[in-house]
Parts: structure tokens; sequence; C-alpha cells
């Protein structure tokens, strides 16, 4: 069983009747990995807006950059200092 | 490991672009805003083409600023592939021709022996524009086994091969011919017996006086007298000291052996101050001949 696999079981999660609309890992002051990634809306070092399929996201924070970009999901690294779903 | 590469990309709009290359599947390994105008994106090399060839078409003016990976490695060989390969030939040549034996010289009084010394060393595969691999210690060992020659060095400078020999002087054994008794105190390191009975071998320890070949000879089973017909080489080691006033090369200390004794090699000096004085303790060996008959 992977990883998020195991929390969402312990949590009591059925993530097959309810997809959830992103998931994220924040990695303390590193960054941020996020799944479900539909498009990037707009980038720069301060602040990062990701599309999802249903809403948005928003990172705020410093000396942002994105790596590994290359499907439906991406990690936001930098120093985060707000995130939140819209 | 992949291959990577770094670029600059410059323009309006890049949040578009990016879009517009992950679309295309183009690996987005690393994005970084600079200002508002710069990107620094990195990708896989394989993709270089289609990166440029999306931004030409669309106003952005691309810079490769750096590239990683194991196809930089080749680069870097390809490009100095003259001189890799220079050098390693020169490499090559210098420990082929290093090794390689070009002229054999002999020195002292066995140099009248020359032709037989490069018989010796012919047999043990040493020859002129060979290559060279034998060990010098058995070479010496071997001159020295033909009973001619008291003193044998062998020495590899370079492309030549230096062989320092003397001639042995035989001692005549002034004794009763029924016995061939040893005169010094030593190993045996060769033993020649064509009448009589060797009653030490090589490598033996003797005392002086020990007898070595013994006058009989078991014929049917019984021992009959004779007279003995052999010679002996015995390896004596010997430690003496002398006092200098000053520091001394090591050259002068064997002359001043060497008058003394004639066969010999010298195996360590060492010294200490006294003072004023240089206190030189030297350890040598010696070979004698011995021979009785004929």
């Amino acid at each position: 069983m992977s990883f998020i696999e195991n929390i969402t079981a312990k949590l009591g999660l059925d993530l097959g009747l309810a997809p959830l609309p992103y998931r994220a890992i924040i990695f303390g002051e590193l960054g941020v990995y996020i799944e479900n990634v539909k498009s990037i809306k707009s980038f720069s070092p301060l602040e990062v807006s990701i599309l999802l399929k249903k809403g948005e996201l928003v990172i705020k924070g410093e000396n942002l950059s994105i790596k590994n970009y290359t499907g439906f999901d991406l990690y936001v690294l930098g120093k985060v200092k707000e995130f939140f779903y819209k | 490991m992949k291959n990577f590469c770094t670029y600059k990309i410059t323009g309006l709009n890049l949040d578009f672009l990016i879009e517009k290359l992950k679309r295309e599947n183009i690996p987005l390994y690393l994005l970084k805003k600079e200002g508002k105008k710069g990107l620094i994106i990195t990708t896989s090399k394989k993709t270089e083409k289609k990166l440029f060839a999306i931004t030409n078409g669309l106003c952005y003016n691309v810079i490769k600023i750096g590239e990683n990976g194991l196809f930089k490695v080749k680069e870097f060989f390809i490009k100095r592939l003259s001189l890799i390969l220079f050098s390693l030939i020169f490499f090559v040549s210098v420990i082929i021709f290093n090794g390689v034996i070009l002229k054999i010289e002999v020195f002292g009084s066995g140099a009248v022996k020359k032709q037989e010394i490069i018989e010796i060393l012919k047999n043990n595969g040493v020859k002129e524009f060979l290559f060279f691999n034998a060990e010098t210690e058995k070479l010496e060992r071997e001159i020295l086994l033909t009973g001619d020659f008291s003193f044998c060095s062998i020495e590899k400078v370079g492309n030549r091969l230096k062989i320092n020999a003397n001639l042995s002087k035989k001692e005549k054994v002034e004794q009763k011919s029924y016995s061939l008794c040893s005169s010094v105190e030593g190993i045996i390191v060769s033993l020649k017996v064509f009448k009589g009975t060797a009653v030490k071998k090589v490598g033996d320890f003797v005392n002086k006086g020990e007898e070595i070949i013994a006058g009989y000879e078991n014929i049917n089973e019984e021992p009959k007298k004779v007279e003995v017909l052999g010679e002996v080489k015995i390896e004596s080691f010997f430690t003496t000291q002398f006092i200098f006033t000053r520091k001394v090369e090591d050259g002068l200390i064997f002359r001043i052996l060497s008058e003394e004794k004639e066969d010999l090699k010298i195996t360590s000096i060492n010294f200490i101050e006294l003072g004023d004085k240089y206190e030189y303790t030297v350890e040598y060996k010696s070979y004698t001949t011995l021979s009785v008959g004929g």
C-alpha cells in the first residue's frame, strides 16, 4: 500500500466514492507536492496559481520555482507562506 | 543518467509558453522566473529541437545556458580526441621503451668474460632489444655460481643493463688430498665433487676447519679411500668498523676493504656522529673458493 493510501485508509476516506479535487503534501518550508493539476494559471517567484479540474490552488511564498511539471502533478519549491484553495 | 539542457527564454506571456510546452509533451524538469520577461527552464536534451521549433514561431528568445549528463562527457572526449590519443600513445611508449634493453655493458675485471655473462643472460631470457622482466638477484646468483666470478652486480639504468663483475682468484688449499676442509666460516654457495664424498651440501653453514669433502667413496657398498678432487665456494659475512674525522663516500670504504679482501660485496653501511668523528659500521660478504686435486 502506498504512503497516501495508508493515510487515507487510516482517516477512513473512501476515494472511490468522492475523489478529491487535489492532493498536496507540504514539506515544511521546502515546498509542496500537488496532484491532479490541470494547468498553471500564473507563475512568479512570489505566487503560483494552479488550475485544477475543479477550482484553483494559490501558493504564496518566496523564491518559488516549479519542478517536474510533466503530467498531472508537480512540485513547487521554495518557502511556502500561504496555501489555499478557491 | 539523463542528459539535461538548461535554457533561458525571454519574451512576454511566459505562462502561456509553459502550458504550450507541456501540451507538446516537452518534459519541464525545472522552471524558474527571472524578472517579468525571463524564464529559466531545464528539459531533456532529446527535446531540444522541438523546443526551438515551438519557440521560434512564437516570438521568444531562447539561449542555451547549461548542459549536464553523460553526453557532455562524451562530447568532452570527442573534442579532445587527438590530445587524448597522443597522450595515451606517449604514455604507452614510455612504459614499453623504458622496459626494453638497448645495450648490455660489462665492467670490472669480469669484462674479459663478457661473452659468458651474455650467454648466461640469454639463457634467462635477457637480450638486447627485448623487454626486461628478469630478477637481477637471480641473474647475479647464476653468474656467481659459475665459479669464475667473485663479485657480480646487475643494475638496469634506463635502457641499459650495467653488469659489474670481478674475476675470482681460486685459493689452493695446502692440506692432505684425502679431505677438503673449509678455511673460513660461512655458507656453501657452490660445491663440485669429482672424487670423494660430499659431507656438506649447498646452503650448509661450515665452521673454519670443518670437512666439506671426505676422501672416500662407496664402491660395492664398501668405503674405499680416494684422493679428493673438487671445488667449493663459501660465502662469509663480516662486520667491521671505521672511524673517520669526516663523512666519507661508500666508494672509499669499499676500496679500503678491497685491500684486505678481494672478493667482497658490501651489504650495509651505517654511521653515527661521535662529536667531531664519524663511526662507520660496515657489513659485507666475501667469497672464498677452495679447490683440491686437479
